[in-house]
């Protein structure tokens, strides 16, 4: 689904040269579910952002099923965006003025659905995310966990193919931070090719597949097997 | 303490920079504007507030029948009132004519007061020398304003003595006033003997006649309870004199103070053009409408910046700060804003004066004294007060758990309030700019409007009558010379004499037309059309208007009239070909009948502010038969200068001691537009300027608005909002408040526009596009100035705003 080829990007500051993704290969499959870790500042939110087309690289190869990404424009660059990839944020990035059901149509009306389906799929989504109760309120009268969720279903109702996120428990206590993670597991499940972004090790084992990055450059890169986790991670528990 | 709300201060305007530069340069366009429009006012109150008995000092007017008060009175007027009213303590007259001033080699014509010899008890100027109790004694003294002893001497001081030739006689300079720096209604001219009038009047028994009104009158009445019953008594005494002499029913007079006089612009015939008072009534609504803009954007970017204060008063609420302190804080921050405002408007005022004194035509100057600095001082304090109160009270009420929730920016009476005040300020400009679009349009149509003659390549001599024969034969024979002509009065100025035409089937039948007795060629010199009928002709003995007294019935002359006279006589213009009409029968003379021989187009004298009278033109056989008073000539187009010096050299020629001064039509008839185009022109800067004022505050809140929403604009974009998108939703929030203000001002701009278009004769029909291309306008400069803020915001790249977690 997703080939990097020597992919590069370097921010140039005041003084430093900081370079965030160092010459990295990278292949995405459809259907995996990506974990990254790493240490702070080794370039985790940058490869998320080129993935998703939110940044651009200095160098290197990037296709995105079958479009050739470094050679697109801005618009076109936009409109993948905008066909195929939802975001979930940290700190949620809900709207602050709009309801839970404006915030998770939005995208819908940015995708010009018609109204009626608009209202189909928002019911859906409220639903699998179990918020329905909620629709009417506003991002601030609601928790942590359930701002999140709402991120999630306004990141999953256009039915994207790809599903980037960015640190999603970051801002959540263990307990709503399970609800999450066990939400995108049944989504990878149902189909969706996720990428996510975390600093905690215990949440790797509901994806298919862990990156471990440092300063840049991929450290490792493994699949997820049951028993492997069990052994390399003995203390925690995993469901 | 006091040193630390400075320092404070001081470190919140430079944090917030750039709402602080939009609200500070608001506030000096704001106040700026409010000091000069005050300035121009208090000029415009101020004319003839030099004179010591100012106070006291009174102008008599005329009022017969119903035309509009007249200052020009009969010369006995001001002796009849010392001594038949008591309360009357002195009286003084003021005639002004034109006079030719002969020195050394030339001849120059200049005008000139004739005043009597208390002029100076009543307008006590101040002399470089001479004495101002003696001054005026001798029948052949002259007095010089400081300008024209500099014309004529190159000084203005050791000139007591020195002679001038005027009309033909010499006089002595008995004194030189000081140029004044307050302004007043008298004509900077020459000074006489009110003695030297007289020899000019065709005979000194006019100077008794009640119907002959040839000057000015002043009263000084110490008692102003005493005016209203004064002016009932003065004008019985009045009416019973001129009533046998005048075909006016009713005489009655106005004593109006000298105070007023300046902005009176309905009596006519003043010594000095007048101003308009309601021209300084709408500028002075116009200052403080602009001062409340710059206000409001004050309030308006000081409670939106709100948010970023709240952490501020969280901590200092938290610190143990009372809300006392807080208000203090906030409005010690206001006032020192606008402080800093005043200063520098107060040196843009100074930088904007000679263009304002240029634009308007007048000489203020700005001069500190105790009193303005302390004026200026209080403007600050209060206008810091008005605008900074209500954000000092809202932020010293917000609570710190309110803050830290981040409902501060969106509470909904804050938001309210920034809403109501941009449809405030929205309303206010759009409201100004119907009303200097429709005066702009009323004033070019006025202007533009077909005037009934063709102003172009037509000079306008000032007499002549003596050598207008010799003049006309050798004018004529210049290649470049169309035409010359002479008449009583002349287009762009006023119709002096009036006249009875009754249609001769129907004697009591009063129509009263203005006269103007012309010379052969005026017509064609004034590009007057000829509707139907011939032109004053040579070839006919009997065109010559003669009345015989001795017989009233015996006299004769042919009349050629208006439209506007056919029109009101029931005929077309071939109608009026032939028929007879019946002229005279006002006060002692008799009927007698004419034939009309022409038809002319409608002509405007005076200007397009006044209605057309019916007129009648008659011709006078020699020019001092009827007292013509302007000689005409017509050039070909593109003559050059040395045509006209010619003429003067031919006018010299003939005689050596009468000035040739003459203007081009089309000068005279832009000059009695100018105070109409001054204050459009005026009404058109304070327009742009309440623009500006509105524009900047706009754009203030909608970058502080942006600025809230940058992460909104980046999240929604990652969703999928494209830049088109985003730019309509942020314009689109302030358009719906700037339809509301025109809902608003649209209709009170309609009523008043209404009132003003209804007081002109000739006017435009109500624009209706005007309101449209001001609600236009207003969404215009809405969209654009968020538009400059929206498309930065909505281009950015999503990743520099979200990163900032
Ligand atoms: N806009 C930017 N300008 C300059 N430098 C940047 C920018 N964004 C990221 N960097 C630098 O690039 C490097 C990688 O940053 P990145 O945000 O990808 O790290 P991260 O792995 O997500 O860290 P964290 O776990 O703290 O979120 C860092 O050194 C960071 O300082
Ligand atoms: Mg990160």
């Amino acid at each position: 689904m997703i080939t990097f080829n020597n992919i590069s990007r370097s921010f140039i500051g005041d003084e430093v040269e900081t370079v965030a993704i160092d010459n990295m290969s990278l292949t995405i499959n459809k259907g995996e579910f990506l974990s990254i870790l790493g240490p702070s500042g080794c370039g985790k939110s940058t490869l998320l952002n080129v993935l998703g087309m939110l940044d651009s690289i200095d160098q290197g190869g990037f296709s995105f099923i079958g479009h050739q990404v470094d050679q697109c424009s801005e618009k076109q660059r936009a409109e993948l965006r905008k066909q195929h990839i939802g975001f979930i944020f940290q700190s949620f990035n809900l709207i602050d003025e709009l309801t839970v059901e404006q915030n998770i149509e939005l995208p819908l009306y940015y995708h010009k659905v018609p109204k009626e389906e608009r209202k189909r799929l928002v019911d859906k989504v409220l639903q699998r995310v179990d918020i329905a109760h909620r629709r009417k309120h506003l991002p601030a009268k609601l928790s942590g966990g359930q701002q999140q969720r709402v991120a999630i279903a306004r990141a999953i109702v256009t039915q994207p193919d790809l599903i980037l996120a960015d640190e999603p428990t970051g801002n959540l206590d263990s307990k709503n931070s399970e609800q999450v993670m066990g939400l995108l597991q049944e989504l990878n499940q149902e189909g969706s090719t996720i990428v996510m972004v975390t600093h905690a090790p215990e949440h790797v084992c509901y994806g298919t597949r862990v990156l471990e990055l440092l300063d840049g450059k991929v450290l490792k890169d493994e699949s997820v097997q049951q028993e492997t986790l069990a052994a390399d991670l003995t203390e925690v528990a995993c469901g | 303490m006091v040193k630390l709300l400075f320092i404070v201060a001081w470190r919140n305007f430079y944090r917030d920079k750039l709402t602080s530069l939009i609200q500070l340069s608001g506030l000096v366009i704001g106040i700026a504007c409010f000091i000069l429009i005050q300035l121009y006012v208090d000029h415009q109150k101020s004319f003839n507030s030099q004179f010591t008995a100012a106070k006291d000092i009174y102008r008599i007017n005329l009022i017969r029948d119903e035309n509009k008060p007249q200052a020009a009175t009969p010369l006995r007027l001001s002796k009849e009132l010392t001594s038949n009213f008591q309360q009357i303590n002195d009286a003084t007259r003021v005639s002004d004519g034109g006079v030719s001033v002969k020195h050394l080699q030339g001849v120059y014509a200049e005008k000139s007061l004739f005043v009597d010899r208390n002029y100076f008890e009543f307008f006590d100027f101040e002399l470089i020398e001479g004495d101002v109790l003696t001054a005026l004694n001798a029948p052949d003294s002259l007095i010089l304003h400081e300008d024209t002893a500099v014309k004529y001497f190159s000084r203005s001081q050791g000139i007591i003595g020195k002679r001038l030739t005027i009309n033909g006689k010499e006089h002595q300079v008995t004194g030189v006033i000081k140029k004044s720096n307050t302004p007043h209604t008298m004509p900077l001219t020459l000074v006489l003997p009110i003695e030297s009038y007289f020899s000019l009047l065709p005979s000194q028994a006019w100077q008794e006649r009640w119907n002959y009104n040839a000057t000015v009158t002043f009263a000084k009445i110490d008692n102003e309870s005493a005016i209203d019953n004064l002016t009932r008594l003065v004008s019985d005494y009045y009416d019973q004199r001129a009533k046998g002499s005048s075909s006016f029913k009713t005489n009655r007079v106005v004593i109006e103070p000298l105070l007023d006089i300046y902005l009176d612009n309905v009596t006519t015939y003043s010594l000095t053009p007048p101003g308009s008072a309601v021209m300084v009534t709408i500028f002075s609504v116009i200052s403080f409408m602009i001062l409340v803009l710059a206000c409001v954007n004050f309030t308006n970017l000081s409670t939106a910046a709100a948010m970023r204060r709240g952490k501020d008063v969280g901590v200092r609420k938290a610190l143990g700060a009372s809300k006392n302190q807080l208000i203090t804080q906030y409005l010690v921050e206001a006032i020192l804003l606008t402080a800093l405002a005043t200063l520098i408007a107060v040196l843009t005022v100074k930088l904007a004066l000679p263009a304002f004194n240029t634009l308007m035509n007048v000489e203020i100057n700005l001069t500190f004294s105790l009193l303005s600095s302390a004026q200026l001082f209080g403007l600050a304090i209060f206008v810091g007060i008005v605008a900074g109160s209500y954000p000092a009270f809202y932020l010293s009420n917000l609570s710190p758990a309110h803050v830290l929730k981040g409902l501060v920016a969106t509470s909904k009476s804050g938001v309210l309030l920034r809403q109501s005040l941009i449809v405030l300020q929205f309303g206010i400009a759009a409201f100004l700019v119907v009303t200097s679009l429709i005066v702009n349009w009323q004033m070019q149509y006025v202007k533009n409007m077909p005037q009934g003659f063709d102003r172009e390549n037509v000079i306008i001599v000032s007499r002549g009558a003596d050598i207008f024969n010799a003049f006309k034969i050798q004018a004529v024979r210049h290649p470049d010379v169309i035409s010359t002509t002479m008449s009583h009065t002349v287009p762009t100025k006023p119709t002096r004499t009036s006249n009875i035409v009754r249609p001769s089937n129907d004697i009591t039948n009063e129509i009263w037309v203005g006269s103007n007795p012309v010379s052969f060629d005026f017509f064609q010199t004034f590009g007057i059309k000829l509707l139907s009928g011939r032109d004053f002709s040579k070839a006919y003995t009997n065109d010559v208007y003669e009345e015989n007294k001795n017989d009233w019935q015996a006299s004769t002359g042919k009349l050629i009239i208006n439209q506007s006279l056919a029109t009101t006589l029931g005929w077309s213009p071939e109608e009026a070909i032939d028929q007879m009409v019946t002229l005279g029968g006002g006060g002692d003379d008799g009927l007698h009948n004419h034939q009309i021989i022409a038809v002319v187009e409608d002509s405007h004298y005076i200007n397009a502010k006044n209605a057309i009278p019916p007129m009648i033109y008659v011709l006078s056989g020699q020019p001092q038969d009827l007292s013509l008073r302007w000689t005409a000539i017509r050039f070909k187009a593109g003559t050059s200068l040395q045509s006209i010096k010619d003429m003067e050299q031919v006018w010299l020629g003939l005689n050596g001691s009468l000035a040739f001064k003459y203007d081009w039509l089309t000068d005279l008839f832009s000059a009695s537009y100018r105070n109409e185009n001054q204050q459009t022109s005026l009404l058109n800067v304070f327009t742009f300027l309440a623009i500006a004022v509105t524009a900047i505050g706009l754009f203030g809140l909608a970058a502080f608005n942006t600025q809230r929403r940058v992460k909104e604009i980046a999240v929604r974009k990652v969703l999928g909002a494209s830049t088109a998108q985003l730019c309509f939703m942020l314009v689109n929030q302030f358009s719906s408040l700037v339809v509301l203000a025109n809902v608003i001002a649209l209709p009170v701009a309609y009523f008043l526009m209404r009132d003003w278009l209804n007081g002109f004769i000739y006017r435009i029909d109500m624009p209706y596009s005007a309101y449209l291309l001001s609600a236009l306008f207003s969404l215009i400069i809405a969209y654009v100035t968020v538009m400059v803020i929206a498309v930065k915001a909505a281009s950015a790249k999503p990743v520099d705003s979200l990163s900032c977690e």
